[in-house]
Protein backbone atom coordinates (compact mmCIF):
# COMPACT_ATOMS: atom_id res chain seq x y z
CA UNK A 1 0.00 0.00 0.00
CA UNK A 2 2.76 2.43 0.76
CA UNK A 3 4.72 1.81 -2.55
CA UNK A 4 1.71 3.09 -4.32
CA UNK A 5 0.63 5.63 -2.12
CA UNK A 6 4.49 7.07 -2.70
CA UNK A 7 4.40 6.07 -6.01
CA UNK A 8 1.18 8.63 -6.48
CA UNK A 9 2.66 11.13 -4.74
CA UNK A 10 5.80 11.62 -6.80
CA UNK A 11 4.29 11.53 -9.79
CA UNK A 12 1.52 13.62 -9.12
CA UNK A 13 4.52 16.08 -7.77
CA UNK A 14 6.33 15.83 -10.13
CA UNK A 15 4.21 16.53 -12.71
CA UNK A 16 2.88 19.87 -11.03
CA UNK A 17 6.64 20.75 -10.64
CA UNK A 18 8.09 20.19 -14.33
CA UNK A 19 4.54 22.31 -15.32
CA UNK A 20 5.54 25.08 -13.13
CA UNK A 21 8.88 24.89 -14.49
CA UNK A 22 7.50 25.17 -18.13
CA UNK A 23 7.75 23.21 -20.80
CA UNK A 24 10.56 25.06 -22.21
CA UNK A 25 12.49 23.75 -19.34
CA UNK A 26 13.14 19.86 -21.09
CA UNK A 27 11.83 20.76 -24.41
CA UNK A 28 15.58 20.26 -26.80
CA UNK A 29 17.86 18.44 -24.37
CA UNK A 30 20.98 20.32 -23.89
CA UNK A 31 24.36 18.42 -22.28
CA UNK A 32 23.53 19.71 -19.21
CA UNK A 33 19.68 19.12 -18.80
CA UNK A 34 20.20 15.61 -19.75
CA UNK A 35 22.64 15.08 -16.54
CA UNK A 36 20.07 17.12 -14.51
CA UNK A 37 17.48 14.45 -15.65
CA UNK A 38 19.46 12.23 -14.09
CA UNK A 39 19.73 13.34 -11.44
CA UNK A 40 16.41 14.39 -10.69
CA UNK A 41 15.53 10.30 -11.68
CA UNK A 42 18.53 9.14 -9.23
CA UNK A 43 16.68 10.91 -6.32
CA UNK A 44 13.38 10.39 -6.97
CA UNK A 45 14.68 6.38 -7.50
CA UNK A 46 15.70 6.63 -3.48
CA UNK A 47 12.30 8.13 -2.73
CA UNK A 48 10.20 5.33 -4.22
CA UNK A 49 11.99 2.07 -3.49
CA UNK A 50 13.61 3.53 -0.10
CA UNK A 51 15.44 0.67 1.34
CA UNK A 52 12.73 -2.35 -0.10
CA UNK A 53 14.73 -3.68 -2.95
CA UNK A 54 12.29 -6.34 -3.39
CA UNK A 55 11.06 -7.38 -6.70
CA UNK A 56 7.26 -7.19 -5.54
CA UNK A 57 8.27 -3.40 -4.70
CA UNK A 58 10.06 -2.56 -7.75
CA UNK A 59 6.73 -3.56 -9.62
CA UNK A 60 4.37 -2.29 -7.48
CA UNK A 61 5.75 0.79 -7.96
CA UNK A 62 6.53 0.89 -12.09
CA UNK A 63 2.67 -0.57 -12.09
CA UNK A 64 0.99 2.57 -10.52
CA UNK A 65 3.65 4.87 -13.01
CA UNK A 66 2.58 3.24 -16.16
CA UNK A 67 -1.10 3.01 -14.53
CA UNK A 68 -1.16 6.57 -13.52
CA UNK A 69 0.74 7.46 -17.35
CA UNK A 70 -2.45 5.31 -19.17
CA UNK A 71 -5.49 6.79 -16.71
CA UNK A 72 -4.17 10.50 -17.14
CA UNK A 73 -4.16 9.82 -21.23
CA UNK A 74 -7.45 8.45 -21.17
CA UNK A 75 -8.91 11.50 -19.35
CA UNK A 76 -6.43 13.54 -21.41
CA UNK A 77 -8.60 12.14 -24.46
CA UNK A 78 -12.11 12.61 -22.84
CA UNK A 79 -11.69 16.52 -21.42
CA UNK A 80 -10.18 18.85 -23.23
CA UNK A 81 -9.92 21.17 -20.13
CA UNK A 82 -7.83 18.47 -18.41
CA UNK A 83 -5.56 17.84 -21.43
CA UNK A 84 -4.88 21.51 -21.52
CA UNK A 85 -4.18 21.88 -17.59
CA UNK A 86 -1.45 18.97 -17.81
CA UNK A 87 -0.24 19.37 -21.08
CA UNK A 88 -0.59 22.94 -21.45
CA UNK A 89 -1.05 24.86 -25.40
CA UNK A 90 0.70 25.22 -28.79
CA UNK A 91 1.51 28.92 -28.86
CA UNK A 92 2.33 30.63 -32.55
CA UNK A 93 5.84 32.65 -31.39
CA UNK A 94 6.16 33.63 -34.86
CA UNK A 95 3.73 35.36 -37.99
CA UNK A 96 5.23 36.09 -41.31
CA UNK A 97 8.93 36.25 -40.71
CA UNK A 98 7.52 38.85 -37.60
CA UNK A 99 9.01 37.63 -34.13
CA UNK A 100 6.03 37.95 -31.48
CA UNK A 101 7.86 39.27 -28.96
CA UNK A 102 6.89 39.77 -26.20
CA UNK A 103 5.10 36.25 -26.18
CA UNK A 104 8.76 34.67 -26.63
CA UNK A 105 9.78 36.72 -24.14
CA UNK A 106 7.16 35.31 -22.03
CA UNK A 107 7.73 31.41 -23.09
CA UNK A 108 11.44 32.31 -22.77
CA UNK A 109 12.08 31.66 -26.58
CA UNK A 110 14.27 33.86 -28.58
CA UNK A 111 15.15 34.36 -32.05
CA UNK A 112 18.40 32.50 -31.78
CA UNK A 113 16.48 29.13 -30.74
CA UNK A 114 14.02 29.53 -33.72
CA UNK A 115 16.53 30.08 -36.69
CA UNK A 116 18.05 27.17 -34.78
CA UNK A 117 15.71 24.93 -35.44
CA UNK A 118 14.51 26.46 -38.84
CA UNK A 119 17.87 25.43 -39.88
CA UNK A 120 17.75 22.06 -38.67
CA UNK A 121 14.16 21.17 -39.30
CA UNK A 122 13.90 22.67 -43.14
CA UNK A 123 17.32 24.53 -44.06
CA UNK A 124 16.01 27.79 -43.81
CA UNK A 125 18.40 30.72 -43.36
CA UNK A 126 16.58 33.99 -41.93
CA UNK A 127 13.89 34.79 -40.20
CA UNK A 128 11.98 36.16 -43.02
CA UNK A 129 11.39 32.66 -44.77
CA UNK A 130 9.33 31.32 -42.09
CA UNK A 131 5.77 31.68 -42.37
CA UNK A 132 5.07 30.48 -38.91
CA UNK A 133 7.04 29.25 -36.15
CA UNK A 134 5.10 27.36 -33.35
CA UNK A 135 6.13 26.59 -29.74
CA UNK A 136 4.70 22.63 -29.34
CA UNK A 137 3.49 21.02 -26.01
CA UNK A 138 6.46 19.05 -25.35
CA UNK A 139 8.69 22.68 -25.43
CA UNK A 140 9.81 21.98 -28.99
CA UNK A 141 9.39 24.41 -31.78
CA UNK A 142 8.10 23.56 -35.08
CA UNK A 143 8.58 25.58 -38.22
CA UNK A 144 6.31 26.24 -41.35
CA UNK A 145 8.62 28.30 -44.31
CA UNK A 146 7.22 30.23 -47.03
CA UNK A 147 6.07 28.84 -50.06
CA UNK B 1 -3.20 40.14 -26.30
CA UNK B 2 -5.90 37.97 -25.54
CA UNK B 3 -7.81 38.12 -28.59
CA UNK B 4 -8.16 34.87 -30.68
CA UNK B 5 -6.04 34.83 -33.45
CA UNK B 6 -6.83 33.54 -37.23
CA UNK B 7 -4.14 32.27 -38.96
CA UNK B 8 -4.36 31.54 -42.31
CA UNK B 9 -4.16 27.67 -43.34
CA UNK B 10 -2.84 26.69 -40.49
CA UNK B 11 -4.35 24.56 -38.20
CA UNK B 12 -3.10 25.05 -34.63
CA UNK B 13 -4.99 24.65 -31.23
CA UNK B 14 -3.49 27.58 -29.58
CA UNK B 15 -5.06 29.27 -26.38
CA UNK B 16 -3.81 32.88 -25.52
CA UNK B 17 -6.47 33.12 -22.64
CA UNK B 18 -5.24 29.73 -20.88
CA UNK B 19 -1.55 30.65 -21.80
CA UNK B 20 -2.35 33.43 -20.14
CA UNK B 21 -3.53 32.02 -17.19
CA UNK B 22 -0.92 29.32 -17.72
CA UNK B 23 2.00 32.17 -17.41
CA UNK B 24 0.64 33.40 -14.48
CA UNK B 25 0.45 30.04 -12.76
CA UNK B 26 3.83 29.64 -13.61
CA UNK B 27 5.28 32.90 -12.47
CA UNK B 28 2.93 31.97 -8.91
CA UNK B 29 4.93 28.52 -8.99
CA UNK B 30 8.02 30.04 -8.98
CA UNK B 31 7.31 32.24 -5.80
CA UNK B 32 6.26 29.51 -4.10
CA UNK B 33 9.28 27.08 -5.11
CA UNK B 34 11.38 30.12 -4.07
CA UNK B 35 9.46 30.47 -0.56
CA UNK B 36 9.51 26.39 -0.40
CA UNK B 37 13.54 26.86 -0.82
CA UNK B 38 13.90 29.45 1.60
CA UNK B 39 11.85 27.72 4.18
CA UNK B 40 14.12 24.98 3.50
CA UNK B 41 17.02 26.80 4.06
CA UNK B 42 15.70 28.24 7.67
CA UNK B 43 15.02 24.65 8.42
CA UNK B 44 11.03 23.65 8.16
CA UNK B 45 12.04 21.17 6.68
CA UNK B 46 14.51 19.82 9.16
CA UNK B 47 18.48 20.66 9.92
CA UNK B 48 18.32 24.00 10.19
CA UNK B 49 18.01 27.03 12.65
CA UNK B 50 14.26 26.87 12.58
CA UNK B 51 14.32 23.09 13.20
CA UNK B 52 16.94 22.78 16.41
CA UNK B 53 15.13 23.21 19.85
CA UNK B 54 17.29 23.07 23.19
CA UNK B 55 14.46 22.60 26.03
CA UNK B 56 16.17 22.92 29.69
CA UNK B 57 14.31 21.07 32.74
CA UNK B 58 16.05 21.44 36.01
CA UNK B 59 19.41 19.64 35.65
CA UNK B 60 17.95 18.43 32.12
CA UNK B 61 18.93 19.60 28.73
CA UNK B 62 17.53 18.15 25.64
CA UNK B 63 19.12 18.85 22.31
CA UNK B 64 16.59 17.68 19.52
CA UNK B 65 15.03 18.27 16.02
CA UNK B 66 11.25 19.71 15.80
CA UNK B 67 11.59 18.68 12.26
CA UNK B 68 12.54 15.76 11.09
CA UNK B 69 12.34 13.33 8.01
CA UNK B 70 10.57 9.35 7.70
CA UNK B 71 13.55 7.04 8.03
CA UNK B 72 16.17 9.74 7.91
CA UNK B 73 18.97 9.73 10.22
CA UNK B 74 18.30 11.67 13.40
CA UNK B 75 20.08 12.60 16.23
CA UNK B 76 18.71 13.36 20.39
CA UNK B 77 20.99 14.24 23.08
CA UNK B 78 20.58 14.68 26.33
CA UNK B 79 22.80 16.27 28.80
CA UNK B 80 22.56 15.74 32.44
CA UNK B 81 24.48 18.55 34.38
CA UNK B 82 27.40 16.68 36.88
CA UNK B 83 26.91 16.15 40.66
CA UNK B 84 23.16 15.46 40.07
CA UNK B 85 23.13 11.58 39.51
CA UNK B 86 25.42 10.82 42.24
CA UNK B 87 27.50 7.44 40.43
CA UNK B 88 24.56 6.30 38.92
CA UNK B 89 22.40 8.33 36.19
CA UNK B 90 19.53 6.96 35.02
CA UNK B 91 17.45 8.48 32.11
CA UNK B 92 15.06 6.84 30.95
CA UNK B 93 12.92 7.38 27.51
CA UNK B 94 8.99 6.77 26.87
CA UNK B 95 8.35 3.56 25.20
CA UNK B 96 5.86 4.62 22.98
CA UNK B 97 8.39 7.03 21.35
CA UNK B 98 10.90 4.68 20.80
CA UNK B 99 8.31 2.50 18.95
CA UNK B 100 7.73 5.05 16.32
CA UNK B 101 11.81 6.13 16.44
CA UNK B 102 13.69 3.01 15.91
CA UNK B 103 16.50 3.16 17.83
CA UNK B 104 20.01 2.44 15.90
CA UNK B 105 22.47 3.32 18.85
CA UNK B 106 23.31 4.89 22.20
CA UNK B 107 26.54 6.70 22.62
CA UNK B 108 28.16 5.57 25.41
CA UNK B 109 25.95 2.89 25.35
CA UNK B 110 24.54 2.01 28.97
CA UNK B 111 25.63 -0.23 31.09
CA UNK B 112 22.18 -1.56 32.03
CA UNK B 113 18.65 -1.45 30.29
CA UNK B 114 15.20 -1.61 32.23
CA UNK B 115 12.07 -2.20 31.17
CA UNK B 116 9.81 -0.63 32.93
CA UNK B 117 5.79 -0.23 31.51
CA UNK B 118 5.78 2.31 29.94
CA UNK B 119 9.28 3.99 29.57
CA UNK B 120 12.94 2.52 29.02
CA UNK B 121 15.41 2.81 31.63
CA UNK B 122 19.03 3.45 30.91
CA UNK B 123 21.19 3.43 33.86
CA UNK B 124 24.95 5.24 33.01
CA UNK B 125 28.26 4.93 35.82
CA UNK B 126 28.75 8.44 35.91
CA UNK B 127 32.47 9.13 37.29
CA UNK B 128 32.60 11.67 40.37
CA UNK B 129 33.89 15.38 39.68
CA UNK B 130 33.28 14.66 35.61
CA UNK B 131 31.60 17.48 33.25
CA UNK B 132 28.21 17.36 32.51
CA UNK B 133 27.15 14.01 30.85
CA UNK B 134 25.84 13.90 27.56
CA UNK B 135 24.25 10.84 26.31
CA UNK B 136 23.21 10.85 22.15
CA UNK B 137 20.16 8.59 21.08
CA UNK B 138 20.58 7.88 17.34
CA UNK B 139 17.51 7.52 16.19
CA UNK B 140 15.39 6.35 12.69
CA UNK B 141 11.81 7.85 12.67
CA UNK B 142 9.67 4.99 11.32
CA UNK B 143 6.18 6.66 11.12
CA UNK B 144 5.20 9.84 9.61
CA UNK B 145 3.03 12.62 10.88
CA UNK B 146 3.20 14.30 14.70
CA UNK B 147 5.10 12.67 17.28
CA UNK B 148 5.81 13.45 21.13
CA UNK B 149 8.13 11.96 23.20
CA UNK B 150 9.32 12.05 27.05
CA UNK B 151 12.74 11.93 28.06
CA UNK B 152 13.56 12.10 32.17
CA UNK B 153 15.84 11.43 35.05
CA UNK B 154 14.50 8.58 37.28
CA UNK B 155 12.56 9.85 40.23
CA UNK B 156 13.57 13.81 38.52
CA UNK B 157 12.70 16.18 36.16
CA UNK B 158 10.97 15.34 33.15
CA UNK B 159 11.44 17.26 29.61
CA UNK B 160 8.03 16.33 26.86
CA UNK B 161 8.74 17.41 23.52
CA UNK B 162 7.11 17.78 20.18
CA UNK B 163 8.55 16.51 16.52
CA UNK B 164 6.99 16.12 13.20
CA UNK B 165 7.91 13.74 11.12
CA UNK B 166 7.71 14.36 7.48
CA UNK B 167 6.93 11.28 4.83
Amino acid sequence: MDAILKTAAVYVGLLIIFRIAGKRSLGDLTTFDFVLLLIIGEATQQALLGDDFSVTNAFLVILTLVGLDVAISIIKGRSKRLEKLIDSVPLVILEDGRPLKERMDRARVDEGDILAKARELQGIERLDQIKYAVLETNGGITIIPKN
Amino acid sequence: MTKEENFSGLQVDQDLPFQEKEWTAERAGWIIGLLLLLAGLAGLFGGGPLSRAAPRQGPLRLEYSRFVRYRAPEVLTVQVDPGVSGETLQLWVDRAYLEDFELQQIVPAPDQTRLLPDRILYEFQAQPGDGPLRVTFQLRPQAAGSRSGRVGLEGGDTVTFRQFVYP
